[in-house]
């Protein structure tokens, strides 16, 4: 009696999804017959995107990315999570480190682990996606195809390249970032960071104030980067392909530069932190008067939670900071590849990008380009606390960041050159 | 698994055996029933395939990794490159000191300060219990909200500065002695011997109940000095205890990750955050090389393990 009943639930299953399907087939091949009259090419994509709604409908994407910030989770479940539900797909934030999420995929492809994979969705960017591309780990040929594609600028190298690293439609632009100096303005002034060199005679005046963290962490490799460009003359030789000759040529100046300026650094120089959050709270409890950062806005939050004093302030250098874009991507081995791009293009529409950049919410810079949007004005008009540079304004100069071999060599370089000397 | 959930459905039969008493079992097999070997190792199949299949599965894993083996850059040839390139690597030989320091000291200063401890304890007469309880506390608190608790406490900006500079003894956080991410390790000492005092204390606590007063009112009847009553009554009741949660905790502190990565410094680093550093590399060409480095940390923790075993088992052998 009870198996009999089993059976027939099984049957009603079967028989509401097979509906289902053919629901969904024939909303799928409704747009495909108009289209033969306008352009066939923008018909397609739309069809080819309903498709990817009626795979995703009911999928769950297990989405991992980096979860230290509290307002970026809140984001993400009070609001990403709301919209992916009106597509049927039930998005899941898991907090890993990206190159953890990248090991984690390796080993899967290790274990001959090809389509049931347990990522579905990686917010990544630089060293994480070129390791995963040097391991064939990304599912490609989608970003471009995305409806919100269209507000984002695919021309710009800033783009096109993630550090360097051609995108090549593996991956969907999420957010823009770009490096400024946060200081207390108790205990200095905007002069003090116009230029490197003004900051170098700054620390030398004001020992044990200023330091960044060992790289590899994201925001110390950064730092020593922006310094490296400095100590080298500009970057205009570092672009492109990596080149050993260049590298030995001027890493020496680089070092040399770097450690004359260790004995004015937090400790002496003696160490570093070991993370942009222990940065952070040096400069919470006043141990540090300085430092520069990825995150501009996040600053804005922790003097409106009272963690940062009222005197934060920041600025960048005359002849700029460096900027970058970040990405979603998504493994070759996920079984919910379109729940994962529907999420994907939720980030990109202008009502996520316009939430995402009010600094009340957020302050994450947009990766689509708010001019192409309706929301242009709603964007234009956000507020930006007192503290926080104005995007436009960090933006100014920008200098580029460089591709992953490079960054290694630098990072490696660092570690042997200045933090083990 | 399918031979472990047998081993489980098995003694159903066996159960009117054990019914009747062991005497019964003991002398005749009733039919059907298992031989006692075969018995044993089924029941034993669960724990055995964590320890064997997991560990030495995944020891075998890490290991042909670090020989080059399923690389998934690099010629795929099998070589002890990983080795070399991993003892000329500054980081590691810089670690070896490091570790090996903050395994001894906080060790050895945690084992004597236990036993004192722990004999203090035994001799006191009033609140016995509410010490026992104090210092049993923090042995079920995590080793990370104790971490977080030491960065609390001995930061530059921490509890301890802010109490030195209310009493005027510095006027910067930059002025008070450095203990988190200091050169010596200290932090990361006071953190494992924060934590391992009560560990073995309380394993010590229990060997000096079972039964040693009774021995120490002989031996004073007949004369023995409180040294000697130490010498020849205490220490051979609580030296078994002593070395082996000593060598759980040397073996922990040897291998363990977060504490020194929390409350020590990018470089010199312990070798396990070494190991972590290297699998963390973006490079893959690095991956062979952190599997030799977690690799040695556990031949050498293995080897220690082994000698440490074999003079405790001389030294409380002699004695017995």
């Amino acid at each position: 009696m009870l198996r009999k009943r089993k059976n027939l639930a099984v049957i009603a299953g079967l028989s509401a999804s097979l509906l289902a399907l053919g629901a969904c087939a024939a909303e799928a091949e409704a747009p495909e017959a108009e289209s033969t009259e306008d352009s066939p090419s923008v018909e397609s994509t739309a069809s080819a995107w309903d498709n990817v709604l009626a795979e995703a409908d009911g999928q769950t994407v297990d989405w991992f990315m980096w979860g230290g910030d509290d307002r970026l989770n809140a984001y993400i479940n009070e609001y990403v999570v709301v919209e992916a539900a009106k597509y049927g797909v039930t998005l899941n934030q898991v907090k890993a480190d990206a190159s953890d999420v990248v090991n984690k995929v390796l080993g899967e492809k290790q274990a001959g682990n090809l389509d049931d994979g347990s990522v579905d969705l990686v917010w990544v960017n630089g060293e994480n996606f070129a390791t995963g591309k040097q391991a064939d780990l990304w599912f490609c040929g989608w970003a471009q195809s995305l409806p919100n594609a269209e507000f984002v600028d695919w021309e710009s190298d800033s783009i096109r390249f993630d550090f360097g690293t051609p995108v090549d439609d593996c991956e969907a632009p999420w957010n823009q970032a770009m490096s400024v100096i946060t200081y207390n303005s108790a205990q200095a002034s905007a002069e003090d960071f116009a230029t490197v060199d003004a900051m170098v005679k700054w620390m030398s005046e004001n020992p044990g104030q200023f330091t960044y963290p060992a790289p590899p962490d994201f925001t110390g490799s950064m730092q020593v980067r922006r310094l490296f460009y400095h100590a080298v003359g500009g970057y205009d030789r570092l672009l492109g392909e990596f080149d050993q000759a260049t590298y030995d040529e001027l890493a020496p100046q680089a070092w040399e530069f770097l450690n004359g300026i260790e004995a004015n650094l937090w400790r002496g120089g003696a160490t570093y932190p070991q993370a942009q959050d222990e940065v952070e709270q040096l400069f919470a409890s006043g141990e540090v008067s300085a430092y520069s950062s990825y995150n501009a806005g996040r600053a804005g939050l922790l003097v409106a939670d009272g963690v940062f004093p009222e005197t934060t302030s920041q600025t960048t250098f005359e002849d700029g900071m460096i900027g970058n874009t970040n990405y979603v991507a998504i493994p070759f081995n996920s079984p919910d590849t379109a729940g994962a791009q529907v999420v994907a293009n939720i980030l990109q529409s202008p009502e996520a990008q316009l939430r995402k950049a009010d600094p009340s919410v957020l302050g994450y810079y947009p990766a689509i380009d708010m001019s192409r949007t309706e929301l242009s004005a709603e964007y234009e008009a956000l507020p930006v606390p007192a503290s926080v540079l104005p995007f436009t304004q960090q933006k100014k100069n920008a200098n580029p960041e460089l591709t992953a071999a490079w960054l290694e060599a630098i990072e490696k370089g660092w570690i042997a050159n200045v933090l083990q000397q | 698994m399918s031979f472990s959930s047998k081993s489980v459905a098995e003694p159903a039969p066996s159960g009117a055996g054990s019914a009747l008493g062991p005497a019964i079992r003991r002398s005749a097999r009733l039919p059907g029933e298992w031989p006692d070997g075969l018995k044993i190792l089924a029941l034993l199949s669960p724990a055995l395939f964590l320890i064997v299949g997991l560990f030495l599965g995944g020891f075998a894993f890490g290991f042909l990794q670090s020989l080059g083996f399923l690389a998934l850059v690099g010629d795929g040839g099998l070589s002890l490159d990983a080795y070399r390139r991993m003892l000329e690597d500054p980081a590691v030989r810089a670690s070896l000191p490091l570790t090996f320091r903050i395994s001894v000291i906080s060790t050895v200063l945690s084992a004597i300060l236990a036993v004192a401890s722990a004999l203090l304890i035994r001799n006191t007469k009033r609140g016995q219990k509410f010490l026992v309880w104090v210092f049993q506390l923090n042995i079920p608190i995590p080793h990370i909200v104790g971490a977080v608790a030491m960065l609390l406490l001995l930061q530059q900006s921490g509890f301890f500065s802010r109490f030195a500079y209310a009493l005027g003894l510095v006027s910067s956080p930059a002025e008070f002695v450095p203990l988190i991410a200091d050169e010596f390790g200290v932090g990361i000492i006071v953190h494992y011997m924060w934590k391992e005092i009560p560990f073995i204390g309380v394993v010590v606590l229990a060997a000096l109940q079972s039964g040693v007063s009774d021995y120490e009112e002989v031996a004073r009847t007949l004369g023995a000095s409180s040294w000697k009553r130490f010498r020849y009554i205490i220490v051979p009741f609580v030296a078994p205890s002593v070395f082996s949660t000593s060598i759980i905790a040397f073996a922990f502190t040897f291998g363990s990750y977060e504490i020194p990565f929390l409350l020590g410094r990018p470089f010199p680093a312990a070798i396990p955050v070494v190991a972590i550093q290297s699998y963390n590399d973006s490079d893959l060409l690095s991956r062979p090389e952190a599997m030799a480095t977690s690799v040695l940390i556990t031949v050498f923790i293995s080897v220690l393990v082994y000698l440490y075993m074999r003079v405790s088992d001389r030294y409380t052998g002699g004695v017995r």
